[in-house]
């Protein structure tokens, strides 16, 4: 076992544990920081592949960002304690049969497959020779021809065609050691804006679309608002229950966020 | 081959074992030194002399998972600049910034859309 | 067995270089920390035409020392209401995140030292922006979870005035760092600061530089962007219930935030360690004279954000997160826009 292997057992360890505790705690709030924990450990498991700006991504976004939007949710909806899923028999037994078939899945789909160390190097040679991008690459020769840092699949090496090499960084193959004597990031980017140019395009359309439909659902149109607004003017104001204040300190100042509606809801 | 992070593991090891060897020294020193006189008043909340009522987990302005959701779409648009910004000396210069004028541009079509919905206002 | 222990490493580096250099960065850190409180109070106190600190030791300078044994000796009261394990692990992680970030900023260009390449860094990264900003999109959590643990309503909305305000600048931050990628064709902070041999970022990156500083602000909670601890209001916002060494460690996370932001600034905009007057190159001594330059610049930085605090007044909440979002995101994304009319004209003609 190398050094590599070690560290992908234990971030792989500290993935499932924390993803247990996303199911076993009892309060909302440990299950989303359990989910953080997740997506660090994943995060830690791209890095050890060699993804380093899928690992950076893995952690701005998921853990950065979506997890913050989950824990103001947490926070806004304030839900109490949960019974632990472990007490009912009925979960219990649904989710050891969907683990039975995941893992019955998985064995199947990888069931034939063979995993190599890397490519033989006369084969990595010639690759290297036919695809001119190589030029790209500063000279001496890579440290391994292991496709993946850890179990080459020879099936699944990523070929891309060396055709359209205007970014330069084109018809690269994708061998670990070369990426990152280019730059991880670089690769990408030279990819993402020769090759998948017109994917790239369509997701900044379906951002334009999330935008909007967040926006949408969680704003009311001005005209509504309007009619509501004319609607509360009409009645008389309730007057407002005992335990609603939120004390002086936020009271004086108008502009502070205490708009909190029945803090006793929980 | 082991990326430069492993670098960073080891001084997340440092960065962590030291302030908690320091902390926990500090605490067991804290423990023999400093004064320790418990009274239930000094486990309430701090709230400006006022007793509290209830739990603080209360339910808060909407606005707040708002700008989060929002903040979310435009991480994601960043992250999909930065490999442009890389790449763009080598790509085709007028091509590349085409590519990332477009973006942008759609980008900026959904934040007017949340400004003119008022979505950026805070309440 | 002792050779191959002291060869062992799961990075580039041995263990036990990058261990020496974790010591060394991390009693910096505290040390600078302890002492911009100081002078803090130093900078505050001229300001407002008084003296400041000057009884413990020769122009109080040993008043850290003091500060820190008095932490000690403080009482540790806590809510009886509040998430204990929470409670306990925010201002950890704020301590935490702020040193990691440390982790990668060079505070020297690589030095050859006998033919051993020494990087002036714990970490020699090749996405070490990405890494930056991927800590402190981290650190959000220790601020919210030490509000929303402590079970006290100031501290929650603190906490969230405070997560929703890092969360915006945080994003125009980023949309302002586009501008130094494309000029320095790396994310790679040692490589950004040599691209800047010619000229430093701050003069072909004004803006960006100007945007940067601002969201650092807003970032570390410095006034005028103080809105999470709003005394006047909020009573600390956050920190509002932790007293003792627990209060001690978000300080202390507060005032080592401060240094990384303005570190990460002198990297990226005022060339780092490049030296104004060059003097000595490529050695040893060399090595360490780009330390001071950097430092130097650093300070300049800090004394900046200093004599901010102490001048302006605290901006409303509602104008704080329009700034961030209807005039910093707008002059991120313009910044980008026109770096990159002006790479693809230079390249044209």
């Amino acid at each position: 076992m190398t050094q590599a292997d070690i560290l992908i057992y234990i971030a792989g360890a500290l993935a499932v544990v924390s993803a247990a505790g996303v199911v076993m705690s009892s309060q909302p709030i440990y299950s989303a920081l359990s989910l953080v924990g997740n997506m660090v450990s994943l995060a830690v498991l791209f890095l050890l592949l060699n993804a380093q700006f899928l690992a950076a991504v893995q952690v701005i976004v998921y853990a950065g960002a979506v997890m913050v939007l989950f824990v103001f949710i947490i926070a806004l909806l304030s839900p109490g304690r949960e019974d632990s899923p472990l007490r009912d028999r009925r979960a219990l037994i649904g989710g050891a049969a969907i683990v039975y078939v995941t893992v019955q899945i998985f064995v199947l789909a990888t069931n034939g497959t063979t995993y190599k160390k890397g490519l033989p190097t006369a084969t990595c040679a010639t690759i290297r020779e036919a695809v001119p991008a190589y030029r790209l690459i500063q000279a001496g020769q890579p440290a391994s021809c292991n496709p993946f840092p850890l179990h080459g699949n020879e099936n699944a090496v990523p070929i891309a065609q060396a055709n359209n090499s205007a970014a330069g960084l084109n018809g690269v193959l994708f061998f670990p050691d070369d990426v990152n004597r280019v730059g991880n990031v670089q690769v990408t980017g030279g990819q993402l804006f020769t090759t998948f140019v017109l994917p790239f395009e369509i997701t900044s359309l379906l951002l334009l679309v999330a935008a909007v439909g967040a926006v949408y659902l969680t704003r009311r149109s001005p005209g509504r608002e309007r009619a509501e607004q004319a609607r509360a003017s009409r009645r008389p104001p309730l007057p407002a229950p005992a335990g609603e204040s939120l004390g002086p300190g936020v009271a004086a100042s108008p502009k502070a966020p205490a708009a909190t509606g029945e803090p006793e809801s929980a | 081959m082991l990326s430069s992070f492993g670098n960073i593991a080891i001084f997340a090891g440092v960065a962590v074992g030291i302030p908690a060897g320091t902390l926990g020294l500090a605490l067991l020193l804290g423990r023999l030194l400093r004064v320790r006189r418990p009274h239930p008043a000094k486990d309430d909340t701090y709230e400006s002399g006022m007793s509290t009522r209830g739990p603080a987990w209360v339910q808060f302005n909407v606005q707040y998972y708002l700008y989060a959701l929002i903040f979310v779409l435009f991480d994601v648009e960043v992250l999909f600049v930065v490999p442009w910004a890389l790449a763009y000396r080598d790509l085709d210069k007028g091509y590349g910034f085409a590519e990332i004028a477009l973006f942008i541009a759609i980008l900026l079509a959904g934040l007017g859309y949340a400004w003119r919905r008022g979505a950026l206002e805070w309440e | 067995m002792i050779a191959d222990l002291a060869h062992f490493s799961i990075g580039p580096d041995y263990w036990w270089v990058v261990l020496i250099k974790g010591v060394i960065v991390l009693g910096f850190l505290a040390t600078a920390a302890a002492y911009l409180t100081l002078a803090e109070r130093k900078v505050s106190a001229h300001i407002q035409l008084r003296i400041g600190p000057n009884r413990v030791g020769p122009f109080g300078l040993l008043q850290p020392a003091a500060d820190a044994v008095k932490l000690l000796f403080k009482e540790n009261t806590a809510p009886a209401g509040r998430d204990k394990l929470l409670f306990w692990l925010a201002p950890a992680l704020m301590a935490g995140a702020a040193i990691l970030a440390y982790a990668v900023i060079p505070l020297s260009g690589t030095t050859n030292v006998n033919g051993y390449a020494l990087h002036w860094n714990m970490a020699h990264v090749n996405v070490a922006l990405l890494y930056v900003l991927a800590i402190t999109a981290l650190g959000v959590y220790a601020i919210f979870l030490g509000g929303w643990a402590a079970n006290n309503k100031y501290s929650l909305l603190g906490a969230l005035r405070s997560s929703a305000q890092l969360i915006s600048y945080e994003m125009a931050v980023a949309f302002a760092l586009i501008g130094v990628v494309i000029l320095a064709h790396s994310l790679d902070l040692e490589e950004i600061v040599n691209a800047q041999q010619h000229a430093w970022f701050i003069v072909m990156q004004p803006l960006a530089g100007l945007l940067y500083f601002v969201g650092a602000l807003a970032e570390t909670n410095r006034l005028p962007f103080d809105l999470p601890e709003a005394e006047t209001e909020l009573i600390a916002g956050y920190h509002t219930e932790y007293s003792s060494m627990r209060f001690g460690f978000y300080f202390l996370g507060e005032y080592v935030n401060m240094v990384t932001v303005c570190s990460l600034a002198t990297a990226l905009f005022l060339g780092g360690w490049l030296p104004l007057i060059p003097w000595i190159h490529s050695d040893w001594l060399g090595g360490l004279v780009g330390v001071m330059w950097f430092l130097g610049k650093a300070s300049i930085l800090l004394f900046l954000m200093m004599w901010i605090r102490w001048t302006l007044p605290r901006l409303r909440y509602d104008r704080l997160m329009n700034l961030g979002w209807k005039v910093l995101l707008p002059l991120g994304l313009l910044n980008i826009v026109i770096t990159g009319s002006v790479v693809a004209a230079r390249a044209a003609s």
